[in-house]
This record gives structure tokens, C-alpha cells and sequence, in this order.
């Protein structure tokens, strides 16, 4: 009896891996088969991704048949409902982090998925966001939402168990606002317990609840936020505040008008509210005297909100009768002007033809056009000017435009940019070259060498005074080796700006003693071997001062080492160094 | 049997080759084998490696497919039921309803208090196929008609494109959408031609659709386009999360921030701990290296949190030793408050400034800057004072009590822990904390609790119960500048208030004098 089956097995296992084999042949030609009602142009469903075929379970590829052999898209769409249905809750998750379902013709991938969160959310909605959250599936928001609006009491309670902040984070940016509207009594009642647990990085959030409950619950929020701390019952007084001015500006503004600080209230209500500064803008005479003027005065969105919709029309009015003094008019009018660069070039450019702007203005109206306008366009546009003036504002304009765009950062371009223009590294250009990889920092180490003396020495002194972290060590070293091979002095380039307010140090050595710390952190023994390579002097003696010590924090036997086999004089200096710690 | 189990791998290859060469030589599908399905039925649900499972899998049941489903829905069971179980239930009906139904349910459907994107993409979709011009007719007449252009480009890419030339970006940007999830090639084309939609354009949908699951060309994707540190990191995490060896040489290739590598290896923590040990292992002694061992050294104490103390305490070099204590004591807090009061303890002995340990850089002319506190110690100081924040308190002043060498701080004043405390107690519990300060004998420390109350208040805008504090700070320094800081605060927020308080305020001629510049229009 026993010999049938030992058998049997490998039986099984022969049959079952023939099979698989099978299917994993047929893959491609059973997804060119493809409804004829598809255009051309459309794409058919792809096939297993990256994945090795071999690896994908025998019971998957069983259950994968009917989606695999299915002759016409219906019936691939037929299967894949029916596939999504039939997996057990139990596997969803197996099948959804291994990707064995990969059908995305039609709407296959959508009906796949959303039938599966959906089973899953119905046995276990904890469960599934976690796992979306983990996996940064971003359609979970909208299944969170769902279960704040059934579950409000389980989705609050998942919320307050979570332990990571990040994670909390986002829970509470995808259900506050449904929960605050499912549920507004046990949110309300949770509040002071959530904005505990959370912190005050994440007072946004909880904010943006309190707002919701303005709206929905009044009442209930007055009465429960006498129990807050300060900071969350002014965002509950706030959140009222904005909430009656919504559905009711005149009324609002009556309430605000009675309190002692309304007008403060009203200033931080209103300024960062889209919604709100627009129906002031349509009902300006309701504001009290001096309202306006203030709000626009206080910055933030207020002028961009108030003009957003209609930026010509607040540049035709009279600006003054509305209240506002000469700075606020000036600010109000910058606003509508950038907003036109964006929804009207035409009408800017018309406006930019004629006299009507001053000389700020002009010159605040041609960056702002500039900077929105296709680079082919603004070029164009740029040809036309016939005012030296304009010209210079434009140049500087798109010059600026340039290396701020992240995107078209290269290596070779900024080079060229920076030789020519003698100015300094933007934010994004040093951020984006820490991410560079090898072929493009290759890139900037050949532009460099080729470049002519003056233009190196010039660069050079650009990166050693660029203070982020982020600038890859090894070309900031390489500038300074430059430096110090040839002293800006010596050079006809111009030498590297003093730092400290203007007190005088010598950049040379500071930025030695940076990239020895930020180096030897990243790399201690390339950091190390740059020091040991530069020569004698103050700089070599300041960097190796900084490396000895910072490396010594981590690894302090190689540090030892290292400053064992310094030259006497510096190794005495670089011991007292790190004794004293100066 | 068992002696001959090696033999099972082999007959898996050997089948799977002999199925790859019968449906390769077989031909299409007209000529298929008996269903699949069927022949796979009779093998249990369970198995060992040679059916090709990860082992680490070992649970995964089949459940054998029927015969393909055919919606029994009718509109109005439809209409009955919630977005979840709406979608496919809806899916299924809609490949077989006509279009008078698909109206009649989007009649039924979109007034509903809560009518749903989704919901209404899938139905528009199905509904471009059959009558593009009667879902076009629909949508405008509903107010869909921009979203529509997502569902239209599924079914007919090119009339789409005609379509939204020269139409709004808001159109364009949903036309584009909607290609980049059913035709990436032409919504990279689109782009190219128009990139200024990339203004507004969602990236990482499009990356995602373009790459076609592949993770790097996402990224290489997102480089070109949104060259930007935090589109970096979330595509760096999501890839940490499916494939973390590609997805490190890539970080290795790329550093960017540190932010973005904490975040990198949290992530292959969470999902991948086994792999920590093989990334570090492939690094030389630097920065990234230890940003490994440290997640790999936060797993174990997450999940065997005496090993990780057997681990830490091994550490002579005390910076490092108070890295690891501290992420161990992180993980404790919570859980076993009592082992985590022992590890702070642990901490203090082998670094006794580890709440201010310098890591500056010092410049030739004497100056300097940097950080303070050793990683990780005020985030444990935090986690601790949040369980109990009088007994950390305690605990924390005791040790630093204990500290009698020549650079510890002068007592109360400056001790940088108990400060620390301090500010999370006062934030979390103001009520809680000014009861203790109260309660407090020694001068410096009473102040130094005053201090962190008035901050506290302050914080909160309460600008009149921070007055009340700053005149019970008793050192004549301390208080005046505790007293600058809350009349400057005050007066930015409202100058008139700070000015009325100042005016009664029972201070020193000289005090008040000091605060005038405050008061700008006072002085004309």
C-alpha cells in the first residue's frame, strides 16, 4: 500500500509543475489576444513583472487560469472579478504584496484590487490600512475614509493605538475630516486625548478636525472645548469663527465685532482661507474700516486668495477708495500681477507694451512673466524688448528661472551657468547634486578640469562656501585641493566671500574643517586619506584637528591610529585639540 | 520517501520545462489542454518548496474558479449598496448592461449624498467603450465632463487627445491622467509635448504607470522629471518596501539627505529586517553603515529586547553605546517602563553627557558650531517623560547629581536631560508640571521649572498666565530676559494687549525701559 504513495507525490508535483510551465508558455500569446474594439494605439495587458515565473505558487497559477486563458477582454474582466472574489481574506494579503496578479488591461487592475482592500476592509479595517500604509498603496485613503464614516469609534481607537508617528500622521489625514463628520460627539470627546498622543507636530491635523466639527457641530464644540488646553481651544475658537463667517459673512463679522480680540481672530481666520477671502472679496463693504487693509498687510495668502480669481480686475480698480494705503495697494497689485502671469500672459504682455506700470512694478511684472512662460515663448518674448531696462529685468529673470528648476539641473549646465554668471549656487542645485550618481559626477569632474584657471578658481570658491550638508565631499574636497594648490589671490578669479557677518576668516580653512567633519562621518577613510594628502599648513592642521575628533566618537581606535602616524608637531596640536576641544 | 526528496525539485524543473515546451509547441489557445484549473484541483492546498512557494509562505489555499460569474444585479440593488462592495458587484454588471441601464444607474447614482470617483470611472469607462458620445453626453449634462476624460482615453486615446486640444490644463491634466494609466507611451508623449502639465501633474502616478512595475526605471523616471529629495525618499521607501537590494544600490549610488536614508532603512526594518546585516556588510565604516546597524539594532530590541542590552552594553565607545541605549530604551518605554528606567541608568554611565555630548566643528579664529545630545536621547527622554514625567524627572536629576566630573553643568541651571524633561512634561501636562515647580525648594531648579512655563504659555498664546510666571523666576537675569522674550512674543501677536500689561505691570522703571523698543509708536 505504501508504494502508490511515495508515489504520488512526485506525481503531483510533476503534474502540477508541467502545468504551471504551461501556463507560464502561454503567457504572451494569451494577452495579445485583445477585444477589437480597442484602439490601435492601446496597450494590451503585460505580463509577469520581474517576478521569476517559477516563483509564483502552484495555487496561484491555478487560480490565475481563467484571467490567463480568457479570450476576450469581457471575459478577462469576468475572471478577474471572479479571481478577486474567490482568494481567501486570509491569502489577500500574500497576494497583494507578492504581485502575482498583473492583468492591467481595461480596468482590470482597479476591479482587482478595490474588490480585494474592500473584503479585506470587511473583516479587518485595522488590518488593511496598516498594510496599505506600509506598502504606500495610496488608494487606501479612500477606504480609510469609508471606515472613519461606518467605524468612527474603531478607526478613532486604531488612530490612538498606532505608535508611529509618521504612520499616525497620515491615518489622521486620511479620517479626520470623516470622522469628525461620522462621529462628532466621541471625537469631540477624544480630542485632548488624540492631541496628546500625537504631539504638537501633528497640532495640523488635529486642528483640521476641530474645523470640521465647527461646521458640523457647534455646539458641541463650544461645550467640549472649555475642557482643552489654550492652544486647542483658540484653534476651536478660530475654527467657529471661520465657520460662521462661511455660512454667513455679515453675521459673522457681527460676532466678531462683539468679542475683545475679534479682529484678531478674524485676521488669523481669514488670511490662509481660499474660500473665505474670496466671498470677502465679492462683499467688501461688510468689513469694518481697516480690516482689509490690515489683512492684506499681514501677508500670507490673503491677497493671493482675494485676487486669485480675477487678477485684471483689482489692476483696473481704484485701490484707495477701498481703504487700502499705498503699501497695501502695492502689495494687492504685485498679487494680481504674478496671478496674471499665470491665467492672462496676453494681458500682461499688453499691459507690459503700454505705461501704465511703475518702475517696480514692471520689473516685478516681467519676472513674474518670464518665469511662467515656456522657456521657447519667454525667449521669444524676450527678442521683442527694446527697453534696456526690460531687457536686464528679463535676463535676470530667466537666468534665475534656470537654477531653480530641479529638473534641468545637469552637471555640464551648471558649470557653464556658473562660470558665466559668477553667481552662487541655488538651494536646489547643491540639494540635487547629492544625488547625482557616479556618471554624472563624472561629468562634473572632467567639466571642471577643463575648464580655464579663472573659471576653476571661480567655481571652486562657489562650492567651498555652499554651506549644504547634502554637496557631495569629495568634489568639495577636490575644489579645495584647487584652491590651495592655486591661492585665489595668485588668481585672476574672484576669492571666495568672507563668512561669519563679515568677520574675517580665512574660507579656506573653514571649509577644511567642514569637509572633514561631514566627510569623515560618511566616509571616515576616504575622509582621512584627503587629509593626509593636503598640504602643510593651517588648513591640513584644522581639518585634521576636526576629523581626529569627530572620527574618534564613532571609531576611536582608528581615529588613534591615524593620529599616530601624523607628523610629530601636528600630532602633539591634534591631541591637545581633542583634550581641550580647542 | 523522504531519502528521495531531493528528486521532487528535479521533477518540478522537468515539468515545468516539458508544460513551457508543450504550450510553446502546442500552439495558441485554440489548442489548449483539459482546464488547468481542474488538473490543479486534486493537489491539497499545502506544500513544501518544490511547488515553488517561498517557504517562509506556508499557507496559501486554492480555491478552484467556476465557471466565469455573470452579474443577477439590477439597478436598484445596485443603488442599495455602500462604495466597497458597489465596485465590483458594479464592475461584473456593467459587461453585460445596456446603455439605457448604465443611465439609469448614473441617474440613480450621482445625487447620492456621497457619489464616488471611482464609482464613477468605472462606469464611464465601460460606458466610452459602447457609446463614446453618450457617456460625453452624460458627463457634461451631470457636470463630469473634465473628470470624464480619465474614462474616455481607456477606450479611445486618440478621439480623447483631439478632444482636449487647446482646452483647459485642468481637461488635459484628467486627459493626461487617464493615458498615463491606460497608455503610458502616449501620456509620455503628451508630456513632452506640453510639459507644462507638469505643473500640476501628479508625477508619481505617472512614473508608476510608465515604468511598468519596475521600481528603478520609476525612479529614474521621477529624476528626470521631479528632481526633488522628497519624491526621492517616497520612491526610495516604496522600493525599500518590494525590492530592498536594488533600491539600496540605487540609495548607494544616490545619498541624497539623511532624512531619506533614516527613512529608507525604517522602512526595510519594518518590512525586510533579515536584509539589514547583508546592506551594512557591503559598506565600508561611515555614516550609512551605521545608519544600518541602527535599524538593524532597533529590530532586535523591538523584538528581543535583552539581546539588544546584551548587544549595547558590549559597546565601549560611549556615543555609540548611548545610540543603541537609547533606541533599546525608545522601544521599552511603553511596554516595560521599569527595564527602561535601567537602560537611562545604563546610558548615564557610559556617556554622562549624552543629553549634550557636542559634535561641533571649531574653526581657527575660535568659533564654531554644531549639535548637542547624542541621537536618540532626547527622543527616549521624550518617550519616558510621556509615560511618567515626575518619576523621569526624578530619575533624570539623580543621575545627573551623580555626574561630579570637571565639565558636568552647574547644577539645576543648565543640566541639559532634566531641561529636556522639563519642556515635554510642561508641554503635556502643564498643570501637572507647575504643581511640581511649585513644590520645589532649590532656587535653580524652581527657576528653571518657571522658565520652561512661561515658554510653555507663551506657546499657547496665553501671554497673561506667562506674566504670571515670569515674576516667580528669582534670579535677576533670568527673569529679565524671560520677560524680553514674552513682551516681544506678546506685543507681535497684539500689541495692545502687551502694551497694557507692560503699563501696570508692577516691574522696575529700568525693566520697563528695556521693553520700549517694543512699543515703537510709543517712542514718538
Amino acid at each position: 500500500m505504501k508504494a502508490p504513495r511515495s508515489l504520488k507525490l512526485p506525481a503531483s508535483v510533476f503534474a502540477l509543475c508541467a502545468i504551471a510551465g504551461w501556463l507560464a508558455g502561454r503567457m504572451n500569446p494569451a494577452h495579445d489576444q485583445v477585444d477589437g474594439n480597442l484602439a490601435a494605439g492601446s496597450k494590451a495587458a503585460k505580463t509577469v513583472r520581474g517576478k521569476s515565473k517559477s516563483s509564483v505558487p502552484s495555487e496561484v497559477l491555478a487560480m490565475l487560469a481563467p484571467v490567463r486563458t480568457a479570450q476576450t477582454t469581457g471575459e478577462r474582466l469576468r475572471a478577474t472579478i471572479q479571481l478577486a472574489g474567490d482568494i481567501p481574506v486570509a491569502d489577500i494579503e500574500k497576494w497583494l504584496s507578492a504581485r502575482w496578479f498583473d492583468g492591467s488591461e481595461d480596468m482590470q487592475e482597479s476591479l482587482f484590487t478595490r474588490t480585494l482592500l474592500s473584503r479585506w476592509q470587511e473583516e479587518d479595517p485595522a488590518g488593511m490600512l496598516a498594510f496599505c500604509l506600509r506598502k504606500e498603496i495610496r488608494i487606501a485613503y479612500e477606504f480609510a475614509g469609508d471606515w472613519a464614516r461606518r467605524d468612527p469609534v474603531a478607526a478613532l481607537a486604531c488612530i490612538g493605538q498606532e505608535k508611529d508617528p509618521q504612520t499616525r500622521s497620515r491615518m489622521l489625514a486620511y479620517m479626520g475630516n470623516p470622522l469628525a463628520k461620522a462621529d462628532p460627539q466621541a471625537v469631540a470627546a477624544r480630542i485632548g486625548d488624540l492631541f496628546a498622543a500625537v504631539g504638537p507636530e501633528q497640532a495640523n491635523q488635529v486642528s483640521g478636525m476641530i474645523r470640521a466639527l465647527a461646521s458640523s457641530s457647534p455646539e458641541l464644540l463650544k461645550a467640549e472645548a472649555l475642557k482643552w488646553p489654550k492652544l486647542l481651544q483658540d484653534a476651536a475658537r478660530n475654527g467657529l469663527a471661520g465657520a460662521s463667517l462661511k455660512k454667513d459673512l455679515v453675521r459673522g463679522l457681527a460676532e466678531l465685532g462683539r468679542q475683545e480680540d475679534g479682529k484678531r481672530v478674524f485676521m488669523e481666520v481669514a488670511g490662509d482661507d481660499s474660500e473665505l477671502m474670496k466671498s470677502i472679496g465679492r462683499d467688501l463693504g461688510s468689513l469694518p474700516p481697516g480690516w482689509l487693509g490690515d489683512l492684506v498687510s499681514r501677508g500670507g495668502g490673503a491677497s493671493y486668495y482675494l485676487v486669485q480669481d480675477d487678477p485684471g480686475k483689482w489692476l483696473d480698480s481704484d485701490l484707495a477708495a477701498i481703504g487700502l494705503n499705498e503699501n497695501q495697494a502695492r502689495q494687492l497689485r504685485n498679487s494680481a500681477l504674478s496671478q496674471l502671469a499665470s491665467k492672462d500672459p496676453e494681458k500682461l504682455k499688453s499691459l507690459l507694451a503700454g505705461q501704465e506700470l511703475g518702475k517696480q512694478e514692471r520689473s516685478g511684472a516681467i519676472q513674474y512673466l518670464v518665469a511662467r512662460l515656456d522657456k521657447d515663448q519667454a525667449e521669444a518674448w524676450m527678442a521683442g524688448l527694446s527697453d534696456e531696462g526690460d531687457r536686464d529685468a528679463a535676463k535676470a529673470a530667466f537666468a534665475f528661472r534656470s537654477q531653480d528648476d530641479g529638473n534641468s539641473i545637469t552637471p555640464a549646465g551648471l558649470l557653464s551657468d556658473l562660470a558665466e554668471t559668477g553667481r552662487d549656487l541655488s538651494w536646489a542645485e547643491s540639494s540635487v547634486t547629492g544625488r547625482w550618481g557616479r556618471e554624472q559626477m563624472q561629468v562634473l569632474n572632467d567639466g571642471f578640469d577643463a575648464l580655464p584657471a579663472d573659471k576653476k578658481a571661480l567655481i571652486a570658491g562657489k562650492f567651498i562656501t555652499n554651506n549644504q550638508r547634502g554637496i557631495p565631499m569629495e568634489f568639495k574636497a577636490k575644489a579645495l585641493d584647487y584652491l590651495l594648490a592655486n591661492p585665489p589671490a595668485a588668481s585672476s578669479g574672484e576669492p571666495p566671500r568672507e563668512q561669519n557677518g563679515g568677520q574675517r576668516r580665512d574660507p579656506l580653512a573653514v571649509a577644511a574643517c567642514d569637509i572633514a567633519v561631514i566627510w569623515v562621518e560618511k566616509d571616515s577613510t576616504a575622509a582621512a586619506d584627503w587629509v593626509t594628502g593636503l598640504p602643510s599648513g593651517n588648513e591640513r592642521l584644522w581639518a585634521a584637528k576636526n576629523l581626529a575628533a569627530r572620527w574618534a566618537e564613532y571609531e576611536p581606535s582608528a581615529a588613534s591610529r591615524w593620529i599616530a602616524a601624523l607628523p610629530a608637531g601636528e600630532r602633539s596640536e591634534v591631541e591637545k585639540f581633542m583634550k581641550e576641544g580647542r | 520517501m523522504e531519502s528521495r526528496a531531493y528528486l521532487l525539485p528535479v521533477l518540478a524543473g522537468l515539468g515545468l520545462a516539458t508544460g513551457f515546451g508543450v504550450s510553446r509547441l502546442g500552439g495558441g489557445p485554440g489548442t489548449s489542454m483539459a482546464n488547468p484549473a481542474e488538473a490543479a484541483s486534486p493537489m491539497p492546498a499545502k506544500g513544501g518548496a518544490a511547488s515553488g512557494k517561498d517557504p517562509a509562505d506556508p499557507k496559501l489555499t486554492l480555491v478552484k474558479p467556476g465557471p466565469l460569474p455573470k452579474s443577477t444585479d439590477t439597478v436598484e440593488s445596485l443603488l442599495q449598496l455602500e462604495r466597497g462592495p458597489l465596485y465590483a458587484r458594479l464592475g461584473l454588471w456593467l459587461l453585460d448592461a445596456s446603455e439605457e441601464e448604465m443611465t439609469a444607474f448614473w441617474e440613480g447614482y450621482y445625487q447620492r449624498e456621497d457619489p464616488n470617483d471611482t464609482i464613477k470611472d468605472l462606469l464611464f469607462t465601460q460606458w466610452g467603450k459602447k457609446n463614446a458620445a453618450g457617456m460625453l453626453e452624460m458627463a457634461r449634462r451631470t457636470g463630469c465632463e473634465i473628470p470624464a476624460m480619465w474614462s474616455w482615453s481607456m477606450s479611445d486615446p486618440q478621439g480623447m487627445l483631439a478632444y482636449i486640444e487647446g482646452k483647459p490644463e485642468r481637461m488635459r491634466n484628467f486627459g493626461l491622467r487617464g493615458l498615463a494609466y491606460f497608455h503610458p507611451e502616449l501620456a509620455r508623449q503628451m508630456l513632452e509635448q506640453d510639459p507644462k502639465l507638469l505643473n500640476t501633474f501628479e508625477m508619481e502616478q505617472l512614473a508608476e504607470r510608465l515604468s511598468g512595475g519596475d521600481p528603478k526605471a520609476e525612479m529614474e523616471f521621477m529624476t528626470k522629471y521631479r528632481n526633488d529629495e522628497y519624491y526621492a525618499r517616497q520612491g526610495l521607501k516604496k522600493w525599500a518596501a518590494q525590492d530592498p537590494h536594488r533600491a539600496f544600490e540605487w540609495l548607494t549610488e544616490h545619498p541624497g539627505e539623511e532624512y531619506t536614508r533614516k527613512e529608507f532603512f525604517d522602512t526595510v526594518k519594518k518590512e525586510h529586517p533579515d536584509v539589514l546585516p547583508e546592506l551594512a556588510a557591503t559598506l565600508p565604516s561611515g555614516a550609512m553603515r551605521r545608519e544600518i546597524e541602527a535599524a538593524a539594532f532597533a529590530h532586535l530590541a523591538e523584538t528581543d529586547p535583552e539581546k539588544a542590552a546584551e548587544e549595547a552594553r558590549k559597546i565601549g565607545v560611549p556615543r555609540l553605546a548611548a545610540e543603541r541605549l537609547s533606541l533599546l530604551g525608545q522601544s521599552l518605554a511603553a511596554e516595560d517602563p521599569a527595564r527602561a528606567f535601567e537602560i537611562l541608568g545604563e546610558i548615564f554611565e557610559k556617556c554622562p553627557d549624552a543629553a549634550n555630548r557636542p559634535a561641533w566643528v571649531r574653526y581657527p579664529d575660535g568659533s564654531g558650531g554644531g549639535s548637542n545630545g547624542v541621537t536618540g536621547v532626547s527622543r527616549f527622554l521624550a518617550a519616558l517623560a510621556a509615560h511618567d514625567p515626575r518619576q523621569t524627572m526624578q530619575a533624570v536629576l539623580d543621575l545627573e547629581m551623580q555626574d561630579t566630573s570637571p565639565s558636568a553643568p552647574t547644577p539645576y541651571h543648565s543640566y541639559p536631560a532634566s531641561r529636556q524633561v522639563a519642556g515635554y512634561w510642561a508641554q503635556g501636562d502643564l498643570e501637572g508640571f507647575s504643581a511640581w515647580c511649585e513644590s520645589q525648594h532649590e532656587p535653580g531648579l524652581r527657576d528653571m521649572g518657571a522658565s520652561m512655563i512661561v515658554d510653555q504659555f507663551q506657546r499657547q498664546n496665553d501671554f497673561t498666565s506667562a506674566a504670571g510666571w515670569v515674576a516667580r523666576i528669582s534670579d535677576a537675569n533670568r527673569q529679565q530676559n524671560a520677560l524680553s522674550n514674552l513682551v516681544s512674543g506678546w506685543a507681535s501677536q497684539d500689541r495692545e494687549a502687551a502694551r497694557r500689561w507692560v503699563d501696570q505691570a508692577e516691574i522696575s522703571d529700568q525693566a520697563r525701559e528695556s521693553l520700549s523698543p517694543y512699543f515703537p509708536e510709543t517712542q514718538e
